[in-house]
């Protein structure tokens, strides 16, 4: 059913608005506009927050700085702090490296693996070994266990070694 | 004409975007009496109004970045002044719409006939007497009389249900046509004293 009063009212619509917004409210809200603008855009310009934002910038880099230069450090001075280590580091090495090699060139690849595995365990072994130094200074039995370590790898690898020749010894009389 | 109009109001419009404030002055200028009048049917004070106003005003041009220009601007416009003045009647605790749910079995159809013909309406007099209307009434007969709203966009404005706005409707429609005749009285016996 139609409703008279809805069609009348709409029909009178314009007769409702009587009155007019007053002159002064557009300042207000050019005024309130301009704040909101300053609030918004500006806030980076504040110098408290400028300074707020570069003390922090500053201490967070100093804290990468620090941290990344004592990792640096750490195995060099543990080495400069044990002379001993640091020969038994120097023996070592090079016939580990030596001895990879060769097993590499006879060696198959399955075999390989399993021997990368074992001494990935023996390296995590000597870094717990390491970092324990670090914390309790002039641990002697501790580098006696880190030379041990080393022994380990080489003696690992020198029976290895020694099968694969052996192996190869075989094949060749055969 | 009509297009250029349309693309003289949607370049102001894009101007409004960028903060420029003559562009927004325009804008004002078109549209600040409509939302002004729509203030005043919605909130009781001038003072209200015009605060309201501002604070609508300020929110559209802070949004206007999310304005799709496919809906009519001023349609846009009225629903923030209107959401503001409901925001502000609810935070005086003056809109209270109870959901008569109960009732809705028998929401009496507008019989216009026997309730409006009967009585000259006047448009001065109608505005006076919707002063004297419970607040939930009032609203919703102002929205959905003047503002031009249906049933289900007053639901979605105020919160409420589809039934409870024809319910509220109804009654605040029974309700002004008897402060209509009350007052109309008034007026004839005023005007008898004086004869």
């Amino acid at each position: 059913m139609e409703d008279k009063l809805k069609t009348w009212a709409q029909q009178h619509r314009k007769e409702m608005d009587v009155f007019q917004a007053p002159e002064f409210l557009w300042e207000r809200i050019a005024a309130q506009l301009d704040r909101q603008e300053k609030t918004r855009q500006y806030w980076w310009k504040n110098a408290y927050v400028r300074i707020a934002a570069s003390i922090v910038l500053i201490l967070v880099s100093a804290t990468f700085l620090v941290l990344y230069q004592r990792q640096l450090t750490s195995e060099n001075t543990l080495q400069a702090a044990y002379p001993e280590l640091k020969q038994a580091e120097a023996y070592f090495k090079p016939i580990i490296a030596a001895k990879m090699r060769r097993i590499e060139q006879i060696g198959d690849k399955d075999l390989l693996n399993l021997l990368l595995e074992d001494l990935a365990l023996l390296e995590k072994d000597y870094q717990t070994l390491a970092k324990d130094l670090q914390d309790h200074a002039d641990n002697r039995q501790i580098i006696q266990a880190m030379i041990a370590n080393y022994r380990s790898r080489l003696q690992l690898l020198e029976r290895i070694l020694n099968q694969l020749e052996q192996k190869q010894q075989d094949n060749v009389e055969l | 004409m009509e297009t250029i109009t349309a693309e003289l109001h949607r370049y102001l419009l894009e101007r409004c975007i960028e903060n420029d404030r003559r562009a927004q002055f325009q804008i004002y200028k078109l549209y600040a009496d409509a939302m002004y009048n729509v203030c005043r049917r919605m909130l009781k004070t001038e003072e209200d109004a015009q605060d309201i106003l501002q604070e609508a005003f300020v929110d559209a041009f802070t949004k206007l970045k999310t304005f799709r220009f496919d809906a009519p601007f001023g349609s846009w416009l009225k629903r923030i002044v209107v959401n503001r003045c409901i925001n502000f009647l609810k935070k005086r605790k003056l809109l209270v719409i109870h959901a008569e749910e109960g009732k809705l079995a028998h929401i009496p159809q507008p019989n216009s006939q026997e309730d409006f013909q009967e009585i000259d309406w006047e448009i001065d007099l109608v505005r006076k007497c919707m002063e004297k209307l419970p607040e939930g009434a009032r609203v919703v007969l102002n929205l959905y009389l003047f503002e031009g709203y249906d049933h289900a966009e007053i639901a979605d404005i105020l919160g409420i249900t589809e039934s409870t706005s024809k319910a509220q409707y109804s009654k605040a429609r029974k309700k002004l046509r008897q402060i209509v005749e009350e007052e109309k009285q008034k007026q004839q016996a005023a005007l008898w004293k004086i004869n």
